[in-house]
């Protein structure tokens, strides 16, 4: 929607570009587990694919950035100060203080990368966490924390970041912490739900009414079942956490010289207009493609899930009410 | 029903109470507090102890919290610290502001959004379908302020089309064709994040209404294809789709921060960001607390109508208790 | 860059020094002359002030300047950010003006009728008002405010940031109407900067207690803000602009221009956008790194003089800041190693794009007080920065760092955040100091916070600093005196050097300025062999305009001065369309 909530997952479904796996297997063998059906699935979308090989790309990349480039990217060289791209050894040239723009590029991706991951990474924890302790627990705890996700929904997340970046300090512990305790909730919710379902499962009953200690059981299939869910989950989050650093960033209240972004040096967009315009475009396009490789990815490994996981909630309700419009005769 | 009703409200009012503490929690909570973010360096000590008293900063926090929430619940939004400006003074005029930024690019958005997705539902996978279907990608990962530089350099300064900046031009202040004409290029920007998911709703309710029986029925009958689809099948779409997209309303009240600031649009976002800046906390503070209502009353709604609508729909943490 | 210049201008108004400057005397013409394309004002560049060519100004039009800032409130006693201080230009007169020399005069458009006499010991400044003198209301502005203003600013419950220049007066008397008689206890020359102020209207605010003052609506509400200038506020839209409208009680000579546009952008770049949409004809903040941007565009000047500011590198002296309590410049030879190492001119060359000018001491380059040669220059030479350090008992460890007695000489520089300027020449001084063995760790830290948390106490190793000067005086005691350490004073470092606490003292206990240069010629010499500072440059914020607006050459920007984008603007005109 608007940039408000830029962090919000995509309701992106590419489920049409999935073949239909019904590729027969040779009788003899055994069936795939669950994983192999997935990343069999997941290999034959094109766009997944493709999203996995950007995004290795640049993981890639900015982990072997001091290999790749000979530069520092924050090694001032007032005398080779604006060099257009391809002059000497530097690809992309150099900015005004005379800084490798393709060295500042890559570095840039390990902040970024690292920021996005990290953010993931923590709401996933986090959301864990919450979730399976609220499902377990039920009662007043399982209140307080369904409230809680009320009241971080209830407040726009862009400016819970901006209000603790300004008053806390621009730090990038801070950035990736304020990121990951305002995108957890989805992870919650959907780690409550799947643990719900389970308690009512009758392999479940089943399982307790032979001595297996319940919440044993439960565990295990909350991880096999939840497990996907999240993956797609946090792979979004990635997408999400990188646009929030960059916005961040444009409003002064993110990543700080000396370190750098992509969203930094994004954020001197608008001067470089004027001066550069390849300066304001790189560092975008770098963050299209991650942000698009993992939007990419997140979907195909929804739709090589578990069929049951295609259809989203929004569907369901839409259903709902077109089954009581329908029936009322409006 | 009465029962659900007003447990909905006692916890939509709980969750209300939550966010305040919340927000004023953090700002009392930033190093050095509230009293000395308020301070000009250089102030002698003295003075700020003078200042200090006259804004009522020095009396004890949980003292200061209740005399802000009452007053916040008379109505009284509070007074800025750095120029005692009544805070609904600064903050109306920019939430009209936003809202009319967000209100036309989100009715932009639907009058495209919605014949397209319904479109595309009729042509799955054609021409017209991709297309919807990469801009709903590239709305997801383009980051919007960069999105709006662009444009502004594009059909501003280069091309010299539209204007660059602002609500009006400052000798047609209040002019409603002047506003429409700077409206464009910031709902331009806003309107790609909007398609990217409403021209997907439309699709998706639509193809889930082409789905049902008695649209087969209608097309075993013989009812042209032209009649199934707009006579049928649109009618009963459209109402679901309406009442989603509505329902995300709330969100045009937290604005477009990034956008507001890029156009210089005077709207509620680009306040808040000054103001956490320049550390106004009541503003702040009225802020949140004023968008935390509106998102939370607008969940209550929601939950109301569905409830009205559906009586099968349980109270989210009652799957909890049920054990 | 972007939205982050507030920071910047937070900067220029509240880092106060109660030091004075004199305008800088060489002027590159070249970039001051006003624009004239195909106009008839090219013979307007001569004549006195006030008077106007039949040929030149013209009446009426709008000129609209870019902020990036609101103002807060443009009430003159409670002034601190910039730009409730443009707003305050536009609309009040002052008792005394400034001239494009730093002098203290009385202008036609000053509310003092001729200049302050002052008593043979020094003590006691006697300011007569012209009589035609009113408020925009009508009322006729009378020794009452004058004495009305000066008591309030004095008064501590009022809270206002110009107190501290009234602490060394005992007595504001009225004399007669137009007549207002000030007594000093202790001979203070810069005293006579203090009296180039704005007056609030006592037959307004009398009935105001003085700790409400700063609450009243006067300075926020357009309707109710009396005031002394050529325009007057007609209009407040938050965020949005102010609107400056002629003064029809005007008392002083007519300004030409119509109506004042004060425009706010959300940060720096939107406004220089506007600049070349043209939607701005004035701009008084372009960051360097678009300066180039801007002249290469038709019809835009651009005036690059620095400005009333200089940046310094900042050590602290107080052993609790550093680890071990060890100061690792604690000795004279380290600090001049530093002064030695850093690549100044390099620095204004392709940092500030030529937009500075190198300095030794606190007095602005070309400024009466300017010690010149008197002051050691310290030009680019790391080996003679690696021959002092190792003078000084630092040998090079085995990560190449230089260490001393077991202590590695590595310290943190801290700057404001957001400040491109800053940002950029902390890493060339990292570099630099790198070169010799030195480790610097440069931190950026968010403006208010590091004020309040660092600056303010005076918590910090090393500093990457500016001090604005709001007016011209060489007095620098407040920054450098060891009676002034922090929380009280602005001796931010805990520098202590006896020799400089008393040529301070003496500085301002003569008013006679050939005596005074005597004294701040030694304080220069002084303070640049002992470095509490490094002191870098003096920079400016480059202004530019477009072809709209006009101006005789008399009248032209002046960057020495705080709001010297306004210089004379009673006598500017703007291109009617």
């Amino acid at each position: 929607m608007s940039d408000m909530n830029i962090e919000t997952a995509p309701n992106v479904q590419a489920s049409e570009h999935t073949e239909p796996a019904n590729a027969p297997l040779p009788p003899s063998r055994k069936p795939p587990g669950p994983w192999m059906t997935v990343v069999k699935k997941f290999l034959r979308n094109p766009y997944a694919v493709t999203g996995l090989i950007v995004l290795l790309f640049f993981v890639v990349i900015s982990v072997l950035a001091n290999v790749i480039t000979p530069y520092d990217p924050a090694k001032i060289d007032l005398m080779n100060a604006n060099l257009k791209p391809g002059s000497g050894d530097h690809l992309l040239g150099t900015d005004e203080l005379g800084r490798d723009i393709f060295s500042r590029l890559l570095h840039s991706g390990q902040i970024s990368l690292l920021v996005g991951f990290s953010v993931a990474a923590i709401s996933v924890i986090i959301g864990t966490l919450v979730g399976a302790i609220s499902g377990f627990f039920g009662g007043w705890i399982d209140t307080i924390f369904m409230r809680l996700i009320d009241v971080m929904n209830s407040i726009p997340t862009l400016f819970l970041n901006i209000l603790v970046m300004a008053i806390f300090g621009t730090k990038i512990q801070y950035m990736i912490m304020i990121l990951a305790f305002t995108s957890w909730m989805g992870v919650a919710r959907l780690v409550r739900g799947t643990y719900l379902q389970l308690r009512e499962m009758q392999y479940v009953e089943a399982a307790r009414a032979i001595g297996v200690s319940k919440s044993g059981i439960i565990f295990r299939h909350l991880l096999r079942n939840a497990s996907f869910p999240i993956i797609v989950n946090a792979t979004l989050m990635v997408g999400g956490a990188i646009l929030s650093e960059s916005g961040l960033s444009y409003l002064g209240l993110g990543i700080q010289a000396p370190a750098t972004s992509w969203g930094l040096m994004l954020s001197n967009s608008q001067e470089f207009m004027l001066i550069d315009p390849l300066q304001a475009i790189y560092p975008g396009v770098c963050i299209l493609a991650v942000v698009l490789a993992v939007n990419f990815i997140g979907d195909g490994i929804r739709d090589a899930m578990d069929p049951r996981q295609k259809k989203k909630i929004s569907r369901r309700r839409l259903d709902k009410w077109r089954k009581n419009y329908s029936k009322s005769g409006i | 029903m009465t029962e659900y009703f007003i447990r909905r409200l006692l916890q939509s009012i709980l969750v209300l109470f939550l966010i305040s503490l919340v927000a004023f929690g953090l700002i009392h909570a930033a190093p050095g507090g509230p009293t000395q973010m308020m301070m000009a360096p250089g102030v002698s000590p003295e003075t700020a102890k003078i200042q200090a008293h006259n804004l009522g900063l020095d009396k004890p926090v949980p003292t200061q919290y209740v005399i802000w929430l009452t007053n916040m619940l008379k109505g009284d939004l509070g007074h800025t610290f750095k120029n005692n400006l009544p805070v609904g003074e600064v903050l109306w005029p920019t939430v009209g502001n936003t809202i009319k930024l967000m209100a036309f690019a989100w009715f932009i958005s639907l009058l495209i959004a919605i014949p397209w997705g319904i479109y595309n539902s009729t042509k799955v996978y054609g021409i017209s379908d991709q297309t919807a279907n990469f801009v709903s990608y590239i709305g997801f990962a383009m980051p919007a302020f960069w999105f709006g530089i662009i444009l502004q350099e594009l059909f501003s300064l280069k091309l010299d089309w539209l204007p660059l900046s602002d609500m009006y031009d400052m000798d047609k202040q209040g002019n409603f064709g002047n506003l429409l004409y700077h409206l464009i290029l910031p709902c331009s920007v806003l309107v790609l994040g909007f398609l990217a998911s409403y021209s997907k709703y439309a699709r998706s309710s639509m193809l889930e209404v082409l789905e049902q029986d008695y649209i087969r029925t209608a097309r075993a009958k013989g009812v042209p294809e032209r009649k199934v689809i707009f006579r049928h099948a649109l009618r009963n779409a459209l109402i679901p789709i309406i009442t989603i997209i509505g329902l995300d309303l709330p969100i045009l009240v937290g604005g477009a921060t990034l956008t507001e600031s890029v156009f210089n649009w005077p709207g509620m976002g680009r306040l808040f960001v000054e103001m956490a800046r320049s550390r106004e906390y009541s503003v702040l503070m009225a802020i949140t607390l004023i968008t935390a209502v509106v998102v939370v009353a607008g969940n209550f709604i929601a939950d109301i109508l569905y409830k009205i609508v559906d009586p099968r729909v349980k109270l989210g943490s009652k799957g909890g208790k049920s054990a | 860059m972007t939205s982050k210049k507030k920071w910047l201008s937070l900067l220029v108004s509240l880092s106060v020094v109660s030091t004075l400057f004199v305008g800088c005397g060489s002027k590159d013409e070249a970039s001051s002359t006003p624009k004239d394309e195909g106009n008839t004002d090219s013979s307007a560049t001569t004549g006195t002030e006030g008077t106007k060519e039949a040929t030149g100004p013209v009446d009426g039009g709008t000129l609209t300047y870019g902020s990036f800032s609101d103002i807060v409130s443009v009430n003159p006693l409670f002034v601190q950010d910039t730009a409730s201080g443009d707003a305050a230009e536009f609309m009040y007169a002052k008792l005394y003006d400034i001239n494009r020399t730093g002098e203290v005069v009385a202008e036609p458009w000053s509310l003092a009728a001729e200049p302050m006499t002052v008593s043979e010991d020094g003590l006691t400044y006697t300011i007569k008002l012209k009589d035609s003198a009113k408020w925009s209301d009508g009322e006729a502005i009378t020794a009452d405010d004058v004495v009305f203003t000066f008591n309030s600013i004095k008064d501590p419950k009022v809270g206002s940031p110009g107190m501290s220049g009234f602490d060394k007066v005992t007595k504001i008397e009225k004399v007669d109407d137009l007549t207002v008689k000030i007594t000093l206890k202790q001979v203070y020359a810069p005293f006579q900067y203090v009296l180039s102020t704005q007056i609030v209207p006592e037959h307004i605010l009398k009935d105001v207690k003085p700790e409400e003052l700063q609450k009243n609506v006067y300075g926020t509400d357009p309707a109710k803000t009396v005031s002394s200038g050529p325009w007057v506020w007609k209009e407040w839209k938050q965020k949005q602009y102010l609107s400056f409208e002629r003064n029809p009680n005007y008392w002083g000579p007519k300004p030409h221009i119509d109506k004042i546009v004060y425009k706010i952008y959300a940060d720096q770049n939107t406004e220089v956008q506007a600049l070349i949409k043209g939607d701005v004809d004035l701009l008084g903040g372009i960051p360097v790194t678009q300066v180039d941007a801007v002249k290469s565009r038709d019809g835009l000047t651009v005036i690059q003089e620095p400005g009333p500011q200089y940046e310094y590198l900042g050590f602290n002296f107080n052993p609790d800041n550093f680890k071990d309590k060890f100061v690792p410049w604690a000795g004279q030879k380290t600090r001049q190693a530093i002064a030695y190492a850093l690549n100044r001119q390099g620095m204004i060359d392709n940092v500030l794009k030529g937009t500075g000018k190198l300095m030794n001491a606190p007095f602005l380059p070309g400024s009466w007080a300017d010690p010149g040669d008197a002051a050691v220059n310290y030009a680019f030479d790391p080996e003679k920065a690696k021959q002092l350090l190792a003078e000084d008992g630092w040998t090079a460890g085995s990560d190449g760092i230089l260490t001393k007695d077991g202590h590695r000489f590595s310290f943190e520089l801290q700057y404001n955040s957001g400040n491109s300027r800053r940002e950029q020449v902390a890493s060339v001084i990292q570099q630099n100091l790198k070169d010799v063995g030195i480790e610097v760790v440069p931190k950026a830290l968010d403006f208010a916070a590091w004020v309040d948390q660092n600056l303010t106490p005076g918590k910090y190793p090393a500093i990457l600093m500016g001090w604005s000067l709001n007016n011209p005086d060489p007095d620098g005691e407040t920054t450098f005196s060891s009676k002034y350490f922090p929380p009280a004073g602005q001796n931010q470092g805990f520098y202590k050097n006896e020799k400089l606490d008393k040529l301070w003292e003496e500085g301002t206990a003569v008013v006679d300025q050939e005596k005074r240069k005597e004294i701040y010629k030694q304080i220069g010499q002084e303070i640049s062999t002992d470095l509490p500072y490094v002191f870098m440059y003096q920079y400016g914020t480059p202004t530019a305009y477009n072809s709209k607006v006009k101006f005789a050459e008399e009248d032209a920007p002046e960057s020495s001065l705080a709001y010297g984008y306004f210089f004379h603007l009673i006598n500017w005109w703007v291109d009617a369309k």
